[in-house]
């Protein structure tokens, strides 16, 4: 190979240029420049990058990837959309297909079209955007900032309660060549506002696609945000995301991630919790059939005094599947008083599937409670004989234990809307095991 | 109803049982006694059918079926109960949908329809008075974070619910306190009938104030080595096995 | 107060009292690294060609590897050309009885608390001292010759016991492991040598005590403990080094093989000089150690106290190749003022039914920096693998750091690992708790460790175990404000 694929993404930025940045704010576009320069400075990560061990972006962006930089024609197939009434905010590969998608209510909230919240109200967004995201860390956040041409957009003004859960959907999909795509979401709750973000991401078809997606989020002091995200790729697509929230004081977030299935899955996951007395809750699954790989690397900034978070990730593989996670709780020097937990266990259905667990505590204050948890093991042969004695089939006992075993994250989704259909989705999915 | 000739069972290639024989009939109470390392809990568990146990020799025989040869799903499903002395926790899978899925599992194999959601909560309701269990444990997963007198008074629940032809209750006594073992008693007491049988094991004789058995046995190193009324019971909690020991060697 | 406590309180009043430094002739060679270098300390050993090649070969190998940066440590550039890599005693050769000795020598390791008399008949302990690079002293090798056991210097078992040692060094940690084990491989002056052939139990702890003197020196010894089936042993190793404002450096390496039903327990007491109060000086504890339990059954258990030296980077480990062996790794790592340390352990599961268990306790004072680092590995043929770690953390003080960095790998479906961690402070409570019995805070923040940490001190043999004890509240002298 003699052009490296940071310089072959990069001719094909300098040559699009002029589409990439139509219709966007000349000082969006002229902060390009920098995203390019850091883009170059640290080229894509490989196997051999420490982080990236279980997620090979090398290859992975290797090969012939068709980028289009315009909207492509809605699938006309019927989507499985999700049966949440909200506010929604549809994205076919990173677009928002309709230009006049962005809609102000009364109270203030305004939401759609990041590209159309751009122009409309520029000083507004730029206020937020590229705020949070890891541009300078993450060579895949650069590169996303360096395209990015859509998005979805969020805000709720200051003591607002939006009445609706925001609906992000992103679907993607192709009829032909295999895709990249950029995804971008930026979600603003203000000082004691409250917000509820269902976010979706769906393949539409078989297709390859390779999505490289950024997620800020900033919650204001005071404000509560509740944050729901179900992702349904198919086994060829390669989804990449950057979710980067940042807290400010007294502020509360309550996550929930199920990663129902996909290609390959990276998530890279920073939690600022930037200001005193913040709350943060993670709950996280996923499932590993065939070749899926599941690569998660959460953060959690402890920045500031008196801050709780809570993190709980579960997965379970069969097959060949991989799953990797690595956590990390970073306790800042005098933010005492934090207390912290996280904790990561896995169900491993087959010898053929790998499972790599890496909870990592890195703490420079001394007033903390913090631990971690990490296991790996399988059924438990006790129970399964327990259930059996109460005239239970051991298959039956198995998908009982399995549920039961997810059953405590899907639990915790914040949305009552949202909980029973993902906890449906996750039986079905245990159903296929 | 339950016939066991000459059962031995090894666990790793030791000889736990040594040759078994016991006869219940319906309407009947057993009580097994014996000192510890006797291998009671061993026997409970072969006839459940735990798979730690290999049955080398003998014949079981329950309501005129091969035990031995049945799945342990099977023989719970045929109506035999295993109250257990550690009874496990279950995570995450809640005592409501547990139960659920046992009762209806039983009804499929005695070819009867599922029990309503309706039907089903009354039934739950109905048998959690029994053993005065509160409801909200009903609602939480399965021996989560339950004391140990709530996992055992829940284990006499499931036996209410199930509704045995027989039950074979693994020290369900112990670790209770008096109002507790009071609770578990009398609930066990209500649940018997005269066509359905019980086989308790037990190291104390205040838990056969409540259940009075017909016959006391007394097992000692994987063998039944006296059969006695509940006057032996008494003898046992005044003077010890030695006399016992002595007596069969 | 009963005696440990009394023990204690004298203690804690002192320094770091193993700083004085021992006025004796010394040989040493130039400074630097070079191939002529490594073949002149083959030369001065008498070694044979075959040695001397293995050293040229390790050293090619260092050319071509960079340190490793990943762990959680501040190492300052060490320009290897500035150390001295042989310095010994200039007495030479082995002294056949105590009255040979250099009294200079023997007093310094009187004054280390390590007589190397005869009367270390009575505390049944056998002894290899090794002072700068060079074996000093063994004790009790007669005796422990009568059952077969070897127990020397490294050189001596090079010209001694050829085969064996050409059979075993390097087996575990090849010279192409990592840049330290390299470095080690080509330049290590002495060490000592073990081997217990079948089926006997050693009937005496074995120990070797390293102590670095000369200044402008590094120590690189190696030591290699060989098992046989059936065998036991337990193995102490014990080391000091005086107050010196310049850094030195330390590379060893430690290599153990644990045959069929064989079992060692290899137990250390690191107390290298760790820098003065605002960082100046200290070891670069560099360490390689590892163990391979090859045959079935085989046990390998490591046993550290970790309270000196500037910088530790080390993580003792388990090959588990063996079916139904067991690894433990069980360690104590306090950290004070400037320290850091990254120090844990590595699991690797290959046989069948094999276990491993990992208790680590660390303590940060001061500005220190503490972590644990550790892998556990299930391989797919390692059916029935289990492994249970736990990992606590405890803070002095707001200006240190604590970290704990596990990695775990699972191959296998039938594998249990689990991990636990957690990381707190001595309480308030607890401090008042013992304030109002009369204890006073230093004493009692000396109590709530020793308590901590009991778990690990209970694995030393007992005479380590008291001096671990002391060596935990002298350490932590000054961290209560």
């Amino acid at each position: 190979m003699n052009r490296s694929l940071e310089q072959g993404l990069s001719e094909l930025y300098l040559s699009n240029l002029d589409m990439i940045g139509e219709g966007l704010p000349g000082r969006l576009n002229a902060a390009r420049s920098s995203f390019l320069e850091s883009f170059n400075l640290s080229p894509l990560p490989s196997a051999r990058d420490e982080r990236y061990r279980h997620c090979d972006l090398q290859k992975l962006f290797a090969g012939e990837w068709e980028h289009y930089f315009t909207p492509s024609p809605e699938p006309g197939q019927a989507r499985n959309r999700l049966p949440i009434e909200g506010y929604w905010i549809e994205l076919y590969n990173g677009f928002c297909p309709t230009d006049d998608a962005l809609v102000v209510l009364d109270n203030g909230i305004i939401y759609g079209s990041l590209r159309v919240a751009m122009r409309e109200r520029e000083d507004l967004v730029l206020k937020y955007y590229n705020t949070v995201a890891d541009n300078d860390g993450e060579s895949v956040v650069a590169l996303n900032s360096l395209f990015m041409q859509d998005g979805a957009f969020v805000y709720v003004p200051e003591g607002v309660s939006a009445s609706l859960p925001f609906v992000l959907s992103f679907e993607y999909g192709t009829n032909d060549a295999a895709q990249m795509c950029f995804a971008r979401s930026l979600v603003v709750v203000e000082r004691g506002a409250h917000a509820d973000v269902v976010v979706s991401h769906q393949s539409t078809d078989n297709s390859r696609v390779l999505v490289d997606c950024v997620r800020e989020s900033i919650v204001a002091d005071g404000g509560n945000v509740n944050l729901s995200e179900i992702v349904r790729m198919n086994g060829s697509s390669t989804l990449i995301t950057g979710h980067y929230l940042h807290q400010k004081e007294s502020s509360r977030a309550d996550m929930l991630s199920v990663w129902l299935r996909g290609g390959t899955t990276r998530v890279n996951a920073r939690h600022d919790l930037a200001g005193r007395g913040c709350e943060s809750n993670f709950y996280g699954l996923y499932f590993g059939t065939g070749n899926e790989r599941t690569d998660i690397c959460m953060t959690v900034n402890h920045l500031q005094p008196d801050c709780t978070s809570y993190e709980s990730v579960k997965g379970i593989v069969s097959g060949e599947a991989v799953g990797a996670f690595t956590g990390r709780v970073y306790v800042a020097p005098d933010a005492q008083r934090t207390s912290a937990f996280q904790q990561n266990r896995n169900l491993q259905m087959s010898d053929t599937a790998k499972v790599y667990t890496e909870p990592q505590l890195e703490i420079y204050a001394d007033d903390v409670k913090c631990s971690h948890g990490a296991t790996v093991g399988q059924m438990d042969p006790e129970a399964i004989y327990y259930m059996r004695q109460r005239g239970i089939g051991e298959e039956e006992a198995r998908r009982l234990q399995m549920f039961g075993f997810v059953n405590d994250i899907v639990s915790h989704c914040p949305h009552d809307g949202a909980c029973d259909f993902v906890r449906e989705l996750a039986e079905a999915r245990i159903n296929e095991l | 109803m339950l016939e066991v000739k000459n059962l031995h069972c090894t666990v790793e290639g030791k000889e736990i049982l040594r040759g078994i024989n016991l006869s219940v009939r319906t309407g009947e109470v057993h009580a097994i006694m014996g000192p510890n390392g006797s291998g009671k809990s061993t026997f409970a568990s072969v006839l459940a059918g735990n798979q730690k146990y290999e049955v080398t020799e003998g014949e079981v025989s329950f309501d005129g079926m091969d035990l031995l040869g049945m799945s342990i799903e099977d023989r719970a499903r045929a109506g035999l109960f295993l109250g257990f002395q550690y009874p496990v926790e279950i995570p995450g899978v809640s005592m409501a949908n547990f139960m659920k899925l046992a009762v209806n599992e039983q009804r499929k194999y005695r070819g009867l329809e599922p029990l309503s959601a309706g039907d089903f909560l009354r039934l739950m309701r109905e048998k959690s008075a029994i053993v005065e269990l509160d409801s909200k444990l009903t609602s939480r997963a399965v021996n989560e974070g339950f004391s140990g007198g709530e996992k055992k008074k829940n284990e006499i629940f499931q036996m209410a619910m199930l509704d045995p032809k027989l039950a074979i209750l693994d020290e369900t006594d112990s670790g209770l306190d008096i109002d507790a073992l009071r609770i578990v008693a009398t609930g066990v007491t209500k649940l018997h009938r005269p066509d359905n049988a019980t086989v308790v094991i037990t190291h104390y004789q205040r838990l056969l104030d409540y259940i009075v058995p017909d016959y006391v046995h007394v097992l000692y190193k994987g063998r039944i080595i006296y059969t006695g009324d509940k006057s032996l019971a008494l003898k046992l909690e005044e003077q010890g096995y030695d006399w016992l020991i002595n007596q069969y060697q | 107060m009963d005696e440990n406590e009394k023990i204690l309180d004298d203690i804690t009043r002192q320094e770091y009292k193993y700083g004085f430094v021992t006025d004796i002739e010394t040989d040493t060679i130039p400074k630097g690294l070079n191939e002529e270098i490594i073949r002149m300390i083959s030369a001065k050993k008498g070694e044979p060609a075959w040695m001397t090649e293995n050293r040229v070969k390790a050293y090619r190998q260092w050319l071509t590897m960079s340190m490793p940066h990943w762990a959680h440590l501040d190492i300052p550039e060490i320009d290897y050309q500035d150390i001295i890599y042989y310095a010994a005693p200039r007495t030479t050769p082995k002294y056949n009885s105590m009255d040979e000795v250099d009294p200079e020598l023997k007093a310094t390791f009187d004054k280390l608390g390590i007589p190397l008399e005869e009367q270390m008949a009575l505390s049944g302990v056998a002894v290899d001292a090794v002072m700068d690079s060079v074996s000093v002293k063994t004790t009790f090798k007669e005796t422990l010759a009568e059952m077969g056991i070897i127990f020397c210097s490294m050189s001596e078992a090079i010209r001694d016991y050829p085969d064996l040692v050409r059979k075993y060094l390097g087996s575990v940690v090849p010279y192409t492991d990592n840049f330290f084990a390299a470095l080690n491989a080509a330049v290590f002056s002495d060490g000592s040598f073990c081997y217990v052939p079948k089926g006997v139990r050693c009937p005496m702890e074995l120990s070797t005590y390293f102590r670095i003197n000369a200044a402008g020196t590094g120590q690189f010894e190696r030591t290699l403990i060989v098992a046989d089936e059936g065998a036991y042993v337990s193995y102490l190793e014990g080391c000091t080094a005086p107050r010196r404002d310049e850094n030195q450096l330390h590379a060893a390496v430690v290599e153990i093989v644990v045959m069929k039903d064989a079992e060692v327990k290899y137990s250390t007491v690191q107390n290298w000089y760790p820098g003065d109060k605002e960082g100046k000086g200290g070891i670069y504890n560099f360490v390689t150690k590892r163990g391979i339990c090859r045959g079935e059954n085989a046990r390998l258990s490591w046993t550290q106290v970790e309270t000196g030296s500037a910088i530790t980077w080390k993580y003792p480990s388990c090959i588990l190749a063996g079916d139904n062996s067991v690894g433990e790794f069980y360690s104590v790592a306090l950290t004070n003022n400037f320290q850091q340390a990254d120090t844990g352990t590595k699991m690797i599961h290959l046989g069948r039914n094999t276990r491993s268990r990992i208790v680590s306790k660390g303590i940060s004072a001061g500005q220190s920096q503490n972590s644990y680092r550790g892998l556990v590995k299930v391989s797919k043929k390692a059916v029935g693998a289990r492994n249970y770690s736990q990992c606590d953390s405890l803070l002095i003080g707001d200006k240190c750091g604590a970290h704990t960095f596990p990695y775990v790998e699972s191959d296998n479906r039938s594998a249990v690992i689990e991990h636990e961690a957690t990381t707190s402070k001595i309480s308030d409570d607890q401090l008042m708790y013992c304030n109002q019995r009369g204890i006073a805070t230093e004493e009692a923040v000396g109590l709530i460790v020793n308590g901590y940490a009991r778990e690990v001190l209970n694995k030393l043999p007992m005479e380590f175990a008291i001096e671990a004890q002391k060596l935990l509240a002298i350490s932590l002298e000054g961290s209560v404000g």
